[in-house]
């Protein structure tokens, strides 16, 4: 029989113990994938930022926001402007298995509002898209502490857009997805019942 | 003592409407724009980059395909769009120059519109040099066929074409700018000095072309 390592004793929470992630901070990038009115556009790295509570050290729910810049190339897709900034607020729902005493994976779900603030070239004024944002991901922890964890993912992001097109640009501007990557460090609070 | 305030705001606002309004965008809207542009052979000319504008807005940029097709999505104003001008994005070094320019009673919103398909001709740039011997003076007068070529469209029926006109320069010395004329047609200059007029036409076959004229 293995020997038991005593400082993940200290990390492995209780089974119904309740978990508060004050704040999970990290990169945000977002490459499009479809063929869409960003599709051509040059994504920055961007960043992400979100709560949560873990039920269980199993079941999660959070919200979230993110964020990150398009840098505007083909202006026959998109109308002229120079860059965009694409903002997500989001209520988050997963499931965390944790596989080894440090180590865990999570499926989770994000649904919210995406709202793409597009920046004119010679204006202070900017105007909006707005659509409904989607983010199925997957994502690896690594507990250094009680507290801190590090993370990883890696996700698939749709946002449905509302914007009013004639026909011959629907396809364009039905929805934008995305591969999602990041890494992140993550503080909890820890609430023994 | 009240109406200095009362002056203040006045002078502030009407500083303020001097200066030029703010692009106001619509938000979640576009429209589309297609169109076609060909040469006077009814080949399509590829690579030639348009822009659509609205006032003083550009709403839009797009480049033809091998067929000489554009289509571009546009920004809107929040108003909608009662004027919209497709012109060539820059001075096209080879071909020469249009401008469609649509009005509409009522302001349209996210809809499509169909260009007309442009016919352009071969650009030459010719650079007139007047070499005045005897020092006299003297007035020319330049006659060319211009690159221009405008339309005006009202709720898409064509009013008004003004398609490469006859345009006449007068000058008395070399001018420091090259004129821009359609391939293929003349250029005649007239001379006047002393009550006698000296005609010359050049026809213009060549992308750039020097007429030297001792006078």
């Amino acid at each position: 029989m293995a020997q038991q390592d005593t400082n993940s004793q200290i990390i492995k929470p209780k089974a119904d113990n309740l978990r508060f992630m004050l704040f999970e901070v990290g990169t945000y990038t977002a490459v499009p994938i479809n063929n869409s009115f960003i599709s051509e556009s040059d994504s920055n790295l961007g960043f992400d930022i979100n709560s949560s509570l873990i039920i269980s050290d199993t079941y999660i729910i959070g919200l979230g926001y993110n964020q990150f810049k398009l840098k505007n190339h083909d202006y026959s897709r998109t109308g002229f402007f120079e860059q965009t900034r694409t903002t997500a607020f989001y209520l988050q729902l997963g499931y965390k298995h944790r596989f080894k005493e440090k180590w865990a994976a999570t499926a989770s779900y994000g649904i919210g509002q995406a709202i793409y603030t597009h920046e004119l070239f010679d204006s202070t004024e900017n105007f909006t898209d707005k659509g409904m944002y989607n983010h199925l991901s997957m994502k690896l922890h690594y507990s250094i502490s009680k507290n801190i964890d590090l993370n990883a993912h890696v996700g698939y992001r749709i946002d449905f857009l509302d914007t009013d097109v004639p026909p011959q640009l629907s396809k364009l501007y039905d929805n934008v997805s995305y591969l999602t990557t990041g890494l992140s460090i993550s503080i909890f609070l820890e609430k023994n019942n | 003592m009240k109406i200095v305030p009362f002056i203040a705001f006045i002078v502030l606002m009407s500083s303020n409407s001097c200066g030029e309004e703010p692009f106001d965008a619509a938000d979640g809207r576009r429209s589309f724009v297609s169109g076609s542009i060909v040469d006077d052979s009814g080949n399509g000319i590829a690579n030639y980059d348009v822009k659509i504008t609205s006032g003083n807005e550009t709403l839009g940029l797009a480049t033809t395909n091998a067929n000489g097709s554009y289509e571009a999505a546009i920004i809107e104003p929040k108003r909608g769009i009662s004027f919209l001008r497709i012109s060539p994005y820059s001075g096209n070094a080879t071909y020469s120059s249009f401008s469609l320019n649509y009005s509409y009673e009522r302001a349209q919103l996210s809809r499509s519109y169909q260009a007309i398909p442009v016919i352009l001709k071969g650009k030459s740039v010719v650079s007139l040099v007047f070499d005045n011997a005897t020092n006299t003076p003297f007035l020319a007068f330049a006659r060319y066929t211009t690159i221009i070529c405008d339309y005006h469209i009202r709720e898409e029926i064509i009013t008004n074409e003004d398609c490469n006109p006859v345009r006449s320069l007068m000058l008395s010395s070399t001018p420091d700018f090259p004129i821009q004329v359609v391939t293929g047609t003349t250029v005649s200059i007239e001379i006047r000095r002393n009550n006698t007029s000296i005609f010359y036409d050049y026809l213009i076959d060549e992308a750039t072309y020097e007429i030297l004229l001792t006078i």
